[in-house]
């Protein structure tokens, strides 16, 4: 791990959701008509999506709760616990241009946390599928930089983080499989393969976690969905076709057995490049800042911030109220007392 | 032997009747829930009270085939009349069970009763995106199965009913291919075909009703026509109904949703070898969205397998618990000539 790497897991994850607010809800083909053709830069988000009003190089929730999520762990010694989990939540919550784009399950979670819960009008059934959702594997891929590339490490610190939203065996499983494979991409010697591989590892140790720990929900394996999304990213002839396959076969929307699946097709299709994989993510379809946040941290840690244009840090830093280069400084800091940069 | 039209018709309506209620129990639960609860579910239960169909007696069916069976009444009132508005009102109708209506409509039907009846949503933030990539939902295909008997084996008036019945709820692509698939695989099934011309035939209306589908809103999502390949694919290659179950929810949700819940409804037909009884069981126990796959599979096999082969006391049971007499209504629906305008 260095500091390239971890300022490139950030400006990645952050410049991956900037990009697809503006594309996401769209199937492929509306987004192909209605921006012209493959898009690969920042748009202004559309009046018709989640993000409209605003501007174009603007986050949603998927970075700045994770953005929040680090630096909590950072005033924390780079320790992850359930109460800078929760400080973090809350925190987050408190900025509206950031709580508006809330989503359904983590929504919830901090009403609970807030102690108040939604006079439940609608009866919820004892198993509640509709919570595996996307929302902790959208945050997960920075919360391994505290990792120091130790897949375990990173495993374990994103249950931590992530069970006070989605404490079930499929969203952790989602989020385990994206934490893993950064942590993986973060050290110095591994292939795409590790990274890919490693990705499969979370998602069968998250799954476990989640059965053992939290609640057990129907949903697909994510594991076995990841190694059909790859088989698919790499047997096609390029990232365009890829995404096609990809989302016939897997989808790409709001249920973490889609989302994450998809992010690691787009890998495998990707041959390494954050951009190329930022672009498939992007184009791909329907919860596309989500997909591609994941990929552009995972790529991102893999090829450091100088795989990124110049402009990237720059946009993002002009348009949102963070600092990628002092939080990445901060956790590399952290990182050398600790003997974790190699 | 020959199975007459008639008592095909009687196999699908009981078929799905017989999933819808057997799956009602177990729904949302995980596989190895329920066997925990219950062992391997085959016999007719009492749902618990953390289920969608808290309430209902062992063997009450639910809105997947109450829905059918209100829609096929409307048909019969109108003398056999197909149109948007025997549509429309066949879902007023059932609207008027209001425990029905409020244990069991999701958000999309609730909110198109509630514009039919004049009530207008009240909670309209002004804000709707794009898509709503939820409507992609399963709920044509879980009603229109019996419905599509009043086509008697005829494509091409089967998938016009489809639509017509299906499109004001469920009119996009994804929604649409699923219950076209179910609508022409029950139609093949009364023309007296094999189960590997009925999964063909699944497959064809599939592609059909995407069609028909894009004519209707957007939606992003996975391909239903794809994924349903891939499904009948791992049912065929299974070594048993209990492995295919297993491969089948590991690459797929069996949730609401039309290209997770349709495509492993066909999957189970496929690996159970058409057993309608085996695989009727095998979708009330995959866990999640148990009784619309028993009550999509249950319609299809039980028209492929004709009335007979469900034991006497199924037929007793439901007719009891539902207040139906299902061979008669077969007879009814035998006997009318469905006209499509």
């Amino acid at each position: 791990m260095n500091y390239d790497k971890i300022l490139g897991c950030l400006l990645g994850a952050a410049a991956g959701d900037a990009m697809g607010a503006a594309t996401e809800t769209r199937n492929r083909e509306q987004i192909e008509e209605y921006f012209g053709g493959y898009v690969k830069k920042f748009f202004t988000p559309p009046e018709d999506t989640f993000a409209h009003g605003c501007e174009k190089g603007q986050i949603t929730d998927d970075f700045s709760i994770a953005y929040l999520n680090c630096c909590e762990i950072v005033k924390n010694g780079g320790v992850a616990t359930e109460d800078v989990a929760k400080k973090a939540l809350l925190k987050w919550y408190d900025v509206p241009q950031f709580s508006r784009f809330a989503g359904p399950t983590t929504k919830a979670a901090i009403h609970t946390m807030m102690g108040q819960q939604k006079k439940e009008t609608t009866f919820t059934p004892a198993v509640d599928n509709g919570k595996g959702t996307n929302g902790a594997a959208m945050k997960a891929s920075p919360l391994a930089l505290f990792s120091g590339g130790n897949v375990d490490q990173a495993i374990e610190d994103t249950l931590i983080m992530c069970r006070v939203t989605h404490n079930n065996n499929v969203a952790l499983s989602g989020a385990c499989a994206v934490a893993a494979a950064t942590a993986a991409a973060l050290k110095k010697e591994s292939k795409l393969e590790d990274i890919i591989k490693a990705g499969v590892y979370g998602a069968v140790k998250g799954d476990e976690a989640g059965r053992r720990d939290g609640k057990e929900i129907c949903g697909p394996s994510i594991a076995k969905r990841i190694q059909k999304a790859v088989e698919i990213g790499m047997t096609s002839r390029g990232m365009k076709e890829a995404i096609c396959g990809i989302e016939d076969y897997i989808g790409s929307g709001l249920m973490a057995a889609e989302a994450v699946p998809a992010v690691f097709g787009i890998i495998a299709a990707s041959g390494g490049s954050a951009l190329e994989g930022i672009f498939g993510a992007v184009n791909i379809g329907d919860d596309t800042d989500t997909v591609a946040t994941m990929v552009g941290g995972i790529l991102g840690a893999w090829e450091g911030a100088k795989a990124f244009p110049e402009e990237y840090l720059t946009i993002i830093h002009e348009h949102n109220p963070i600092d990628l280069k002092k939080l990445a400084g901060q956790i590399w800091e952290l990182a050398e007392r600790e003997g974790k940069n190699v | 032997m020959e199975i007459s039209l008639k008592d095909r018709i009687a196999g699908c309506l009981i078929g799905a009747a017989y999933g819808d209620a057997l799956g009602a129990p177990t729904e949302n639960r995980t596989r190895e829930q329920i066997f925990e609860k219950w062992g391997y579910v085959q016999e007719f239960l009492a749902p618990p009270e953390d289920v969608f169909a808290r309430g209902n007696a062992a063997g009450q069916v639910t809105d997947d085939f109450s829905m059918a069976y209100v829609t096929i009444q409307e048909i019969l009132k109108a003398e056999g009349r197909v149109n948007e508005e025997v549509a429309k009102q066949a879902l007023l109708e059932w609207a008027k069970n209001e425990r029905f209506l409020e244990q069991f409509a999701g958000p999309t039907s609730k909110k198109f009763i509630n514009r039919l009846r004049g009530i207008d949503a009240t909670e309209q933030k002004g804000f709707e995106p794009v898509n709503d990539n939820r409507r992609a939902s399963n709920g044509g295909a879980m009603k229109i199965g019996p419905v599509a008997c009043m086509g008697k084996g005829n494509t091409g008036k089967t998938l016009k009913i489809a639509e017509i019945i299906c499109f004001p709820t469920h009119g996009n692509p994804i929604a649409m291919s699923a219950a076209c698939a179910v609508a022409n695989a029950v139609c093949s099934a009364l023309k007296g075909n094999d189960l590997y011309q009925i999964l063909q035939d699944a497959l064809d209306g599939a592609e059909k009703g995407e069609k028909i589908g894009e004519r209707g809103a957007v939606v992003a999502g996975p391909s239903m026509k794809k994924r349903l390949k891939i499904a009948i694919a791992m049912g065929i290659s299974s070594e048993n109904v209990s492995d295919a179950m297993d491969i089948l929810r590991k690459y797929f949700d069996c949730s609401g949703m039309a290209a997770d819940s349709v495509p492993v409804s066909f999957g189970l037909m496929a690996a159970a070898e058409g057993d309608a009884l085996q695989a009727i069981e095998a979708a009330a126990n995959i866990g999640n969205d148990t009784d619309t796959m028993a009550t999509i599979v249950g319609a299809v096999l039980g028209a492929y397998r004709g009335k007979d082969v469900f034991p006497e006391r199924v037929l007793k049971r439901l007719n009891e618990a539902n207040g139906y007499d299902l061979e008669d209504l077969a007879e009814q629906m035998e006997n009318v000539t469905v006209t499509v305008r």
